[in-house]
């Protein structure tokens, strides 16, 4: 020991090493962890901080069992806050000549690695060792489901979908990588190749997933304060009701862990399973008499402790939508036509809610404004994100400007400290009348202490720009002051442009188009 | 009226030597000489006595020099280089958020010079911008050390140091694994 300490290096206090260390790659540190015990043990939190506070895996075996050894370490258990469940999947090529490239031995381990992986989630053995390891992490804070990873970059993120992706940090899934030297094969997260490999009309391995891990925790004991579903390619898919479902059995351990949520984040794709996809569509001019949200509806409300939640409806049809945000709003069945039947759970009590965000939701002005009052006793932090309002027939007249009217309404029945608006649109439900908003300076997110007057001012700012082209959001992209820094403004800039091809392009095929369905 | 910016500033190395920081060499070469109302602004590079000036007031510095107990003469006036050169640049906001994440290590060319010193004498000048809370010079001492691991083996890094591998067979296996996890092969 007192030879370590001769070593200049070794004299230097923690504060210092952790600089030095934080201007190293991973695989210099683990090198300088080798040198002598001194420095390992000074490296040891920053080791800790930088490598297992987060760590995201998926559903393979060797990425399971080492999630398992590290839940068993003494140290990285008690480091570990934030497990990731990537949607990581073998990519199973089709094409002749992708096989051709392989040895026969990857080929016979990508047969092995399949069948396990297959294995993994039809008995439940996924379940069953994510329970192992979730009982052994003391301080779990956060569960996170996702459909990206690291190799994502946010040009690719930016495209798809309403995130503000300069929050998320994207990892890669642990075992990814020895899985794909050993097969020679991409290992994907995207939902497109999902669908080679599951050979399935209704795809849905992120609602598996989130199956998996709510049961896992929840046989677990484990109690993280947020769960989180964050999907890249959310017009594609997302958690469906069913995801939502917890049997009675389940319901004693479950409902705990539920109960002591506070951060909450679901990107949900509704109204798209079967039967009831094909319901809805015999219902387009109105809700039908079918409940298609129940299950997330009974859901929310076991979590009345939130106080965080975004709710991304990308992937979700108009009129489940709508349907699903008269409920949160507190709205009762009265208000529905005669034919309407569907039994509705009493509206969740969400009585804490500071920070609430939608986002990829066509909305009529109506539900909006029932779902904020709603939440206004508590809300501080309203994000809005690809949000389009909705108008009534007459007043496409272009005379009623939505927005202003909203954010008048806002100004004088929030008391909000912070205010985020992207790429609102206008809509009057019907392909040929759409559009967005016109607006100068930036709107990107607002925290102010006279909210009121910043709601006001941006009421007189804003117009409705309706436009006949499906889609076609316009923003004035004036970039003059930054609340956000330059670069995750610049991505939602980048965003901003994007979006009108993106859009375009979801007209076209029948993937999603909420405003499309009213053929007049 | 006094300026307080003509004030002298006087500091003394733990190796009890006064060093006036407008007097430092570099500061007194050929015919340029540092304008006394800039020695304030090199002196207050570190936070450590930018603080201790405010606290003692105009008249309470008057011609006393203030004691940095941890360094010696050699580091002092090494320091006090830096600290000239860079007395104009804006001060950096201060981040105090433990990032983890692998910052840059590039340095500018004249920093670059100024570190190509015995690794005795740069520990010195990080240890004492740690002390006296010069950031910047810390972080370019940091980032030079950081050059001299970065893609070396434990084995070659011990040679670097002077580091004696004091490790048993297991705890190094132990220590592999963790690495293993980390890296994600």
């Amino acid at each position: 020991m007192s030879e370590q300490t001769t070593s200049s290096l070794g004299r230097q206090p923690l504060e210092v090493i952790n600089n030095i260390a934080s201007y190293l790659s991973t695989a210099d540190i683990c090198a300088l962890r080798l040198t002598c015990k001194a420095a390992n043990h000074r490296l040891t939190d920053f080791f800790l901080r930088r490598f297992f506070r987060t760590k995201q895996f998926w559903i393979d075996e060797p990425s399971l069992q080492a999630l398992i050894d590290m839940s068993a370490h003494p140290t990285i258990s008690r480091e570990l806050k934030h497990v990731a469940l990537g949607s990581d999947h073998y990519h199973l090529c089709t094409s002749p000549l992708g096989t051709l490239a392989m040895s026969g031995a990857q080929i016979q381990q990508l047969r092995l690695r399949v069948a396990s992986h297959q294995h993994l989630q039809r008995t439940g053995t996924s379940i069953a060792m994510l329970t192992k390891a979730f009982a052994n992490l003391p301080n779990l804070e956060t569960l996170s489901i996702r459909d990206f990873d690291n190799s994502i970059r946010s040009t690719a993120l930016r495209k798809t979908t309403h995130t503000l992706w300069s929050d998320v940090e994207a990892f890669d899934s642990y075992g990814t990588k020895a899985a794909s030297r050993a097969t020679g094969h991409p290992i994907v997260t995207d939902w497109i190749k999902a669908c080679t490999l599951n050979m399935s009309d209704d795809v849905n391995s992120i609602g598996d997933l989130f199956t998996t891990a709510l049961v896992a925790l929840a046989g677990a004991g484990a109690r993280p304060s947020a769960i989180e579903v964050i999907i890249r390619d959310g017009r594609r898919w997302g958690l469906r009701d069913k995801a939502f479902y917890i049997p009675v059995y389940l319901q004693p351990s479950v409902k705990p862990m539920l109960y002591k949520l506070t951060k909450l984040h679901l990107d949900i794709a509704l109204g798209r399973e079967i039967p009831c996809a094909i319901h809805t569509t015999l219902y387009r001019l109105g809700p039908g008499p079918l409940n298609t949200s129940s299950l997330l509806q009974n859901f929310l409300c076991l979590t009345p402790r939130l106080t965080w939640l975004r709710l991304g409806f990308d992937g979700s049809d108009y009129w489940t939508t709508h349907q699903f945000l008269h409920w949160l709003g507190g709205g009762s069945r009265t208000k529905w036509s005669a034919a309407y039947s569907a039994v509705f759970t009493k509206p969740a009590k969400l009585a804490r809610l500071e920070h609430f965000e939608m986002a990829g939701a066509e909305v009529t002005f109506e539900i909006l404004q029932q779902l904020i009052l709603r939440l206004s006793k508590t809300l501080r932090k309203l994000n809005l994100r690809g949000v389009t309002l909705r108008t009534t027939a007459h007043d496409q007249d272009h005379e009623v400007n939505t927005w202003s009217r909203f954010l008048i309404f806002l100004a004088h029945n929030t008391d909000l400290r912070s205010f985020g608006l992207w790429r609102a649109g206008v809509s009057g439900g019907d392909p040929s009348l759409h559009g967005g908003i016109k607006y100068k300076g930036n709107m990107h997110v607002h925290s102010t202490d006279n909210m009121k007057l910043y709601l006001e001012d941006l009421a007189q700012e804003v117009q409705d720009q309706w436009d006949s082209t499906p889609g076609q959001f316009l923003s004035d992209t004036d970039t003059s002051e930054d609340e956000h820094g330059g670069e995750s403004d610049d991505e939602d800039e980048m965003e901003v442009d994007d979006g009108e091809d993106g859009f375009e392009d979801d007209g076209d095929d029948d993937t999603d188009d909420d405003t499309g369905h009213i053929n007049v | 009226m006094s300026d307080a910016k003509l004030q002298k500033i006087l500091l003394q190395s733990n190796d009890g030597v006064t060093i006036d920081v407008g007097k430092s060499p570099p500061l007194d070469i050929g015919f340029w000489r540092t304008p006394p109302s800039l020695y304030r602004a090199v002196a207050e590079r570190s936070v450590l006595i930018r603080n201790m000036l405010e606290d003692l007031g105009d008249e309470g510095i008057g011609n006393q020099a203030i004691p940095i107990p941890n360094v010696n003469e050699a580091v002092l006036k090494k320091v006090i280089e830096w600290c000239d050169h860079h007395r104009n640049d804006p001060v950096q906001p201060a981040d105090e958020e433990a990032d983890t994440r692998k910052k840059t290590t590039d340095i500018e060319e004249w920093d670059q010079k100024f570190m190509q010193v015995d690794q005795e004498m740069l520990f010195e000048v990080i240890l004492a911008a740690n002390y006296l809370d010069i950031k910047p010079l810390l972080d370019v001492g940091c980032k030079t050390v950081a050059n001299m691991i970065k893609g070396k083996s434990p084995e070659e890094i011990r040679k670097t140091f002077n580091i004696t591998n004091d490790f048993t067979p297991e705890e190094e296996e132990h220590i592999r694994r963790e690495n293993e996890w980390a890296e994600d092969r």
